[in-house]
């Protein structure tokens, strides 16, 4: 019984060596000094064209890969002044706006998709022009994973 | 005798008569049913309105007047706005790309934010949402703006963002999503919410009114 049990705790501790030996280094994140096994991806992102000194707003895909929730806690680009997430909203007499969205939790094995008529990124502020062909950096700031930064097309929605 | 069948030659003049008319006022009103069917009704007249606006190239633009005699599809939009207003942007384009004939269509963007929007701005809106010459982006002073949007019942209302409150110039608006189509004698015939009408819908009733 006594070798049974240490042969099992050995088995154990080799595959947990061979399990982190195998997994690559883009599968892990960092979480304030701990390992964090899968990873948030960014897919499907484009931005609306934009004047200097005007407004545009960009959209994507957050798919959080990892086993815990994360929150996307703050955004920012280097090509504008201000960067936000807001939400559009209409309301039944025919009118649209928008709000500030604030932090947005994302659980484990979900995605948060930015869409347009939804939630969006707000590029404020822009301190150079964004034309079709050109592109974008978004800089999205998550509570466990980090920092993780996407480079979006500028595109005309058809 | 013969006044026997001179009367009743009368009678019968007079029963083919009333007949005819009655034929008549039926053919009239299938008509009118008809035509009120498959034609969008007036919602508002602006036909005698003259509003002095200003296109992207800074040409002084009488509305409704100079699109007398061309049908015109109108929608209102802000270029701060990032997300609604390019969809809208997106339909109107939409529209304009299943007209299979676009001779006297004109596709007009009012600007609800005169006070950023000037003719320059909408002229680079124009150019990066790759508009061709058939748009008219419209914009002007902002008291004759907001006067034409009173009259056209859009609602433009700034909202302040709490994160930029200290700069003025940095508002959203919340508005109306609408799209008018326009006839030839600067009447609002249809109403559509703007970001979300299926072109074709905007294209059907074009066809009623050429």
């Amino acid at each position: 019984m006594m070798m049974n049990t240490s042969t099992f705790l050995t088995a154990a501790v080799i595959i947990a060596l061979i399990s982190s030996g195998c997994s690559s280094d883009s599968n892990q994140q960092k979480d304030n000094g701990n390992v964090i096994l899968g990873k948030v991806e960014l897919t499907d992102g484009w931005a609306r064209p934009g004047s200097k000194g005007n407004t545009s707003g960009a959209y994507l895909t957050i798919a959080n890969g990892t086993a815990e929730a994360d929150t996307l806690r703050r955004i920012s680009s280097p090509a504008a002044g201000k960067t936000e997430l807001h939400q559009s909203y209409s309301e039944g007499d025919g009118v649209s706006g928008m709000r500030p969205a604030g932090p947005q939790a994302i659980k484990a094995a979900q995605e948060l998709v930015l869409n347009p008529g939804g939630l969006h990124i707000m590029l404020m502020n822009l301190n150079q022009d964004l034309a079709v062909g050109d592109s974008v950096t978004i800089n999205l700031e998550f509570a466990r994973v980090g920092s993780q930064s996407v480079k979006l097309p500028i595109q005309i929605q058809q | 005798m013969n006044r026997v069948k001179s009367t009743l030659k009368i009678h019968a003049n007079k029963s083919t008569m009333k007949s005819t008319f009655t034929t008549f006022c039926s053919a009239l009103l299938l008509t009118a049913l008809l035509a009120s069917c498959s034609n969008p009704n007036v919602i508002k007249d602006i036909g005698d309105s003259s509003y002095q606006l200003l296109n992207s190239d800074s040409t002084a633009v009488d509305f409704p007047g100079d699109y007398s005699g061309q049908i015109s599809v109108i929608s209102f939009i802000y270029t701060h706005c990032p997300d609604v207003c390019p969809v809208i942007t997106a339909n109107m384009k939409n529209i304009q790309s299943q007209l299979d004939d676009t001779t006297n269509v004109r596709f007009i963007e009012i600007s609800f934010d005169p006070e950023r929007d000037t003719p320059s701005v909408m002229a680079d809106y124009k150019k990066l949402y790759q508009l061709n010459d058939q748009f008219s982006m419209l914009t002007g002073n902002p008291t004759e703006v907001d006067s034409l949007l009173s009259h056209l019942n859009i609602v433009a209302q700034k909202v302040q963002v709490d994160s930029v409150r200290q700069d003025s110039t940095q508002y959203m608006m919340k508005h109306s999503n609408t799209i008018y189509l326009m006839d030839q004698q600067g009447r609002i015939r249809a109403e559509y919410p703007a970001n979300l009408v299926p072109p074709e819908h905007v294209v059907e009733d074009l066809q009623t009114l050429r």
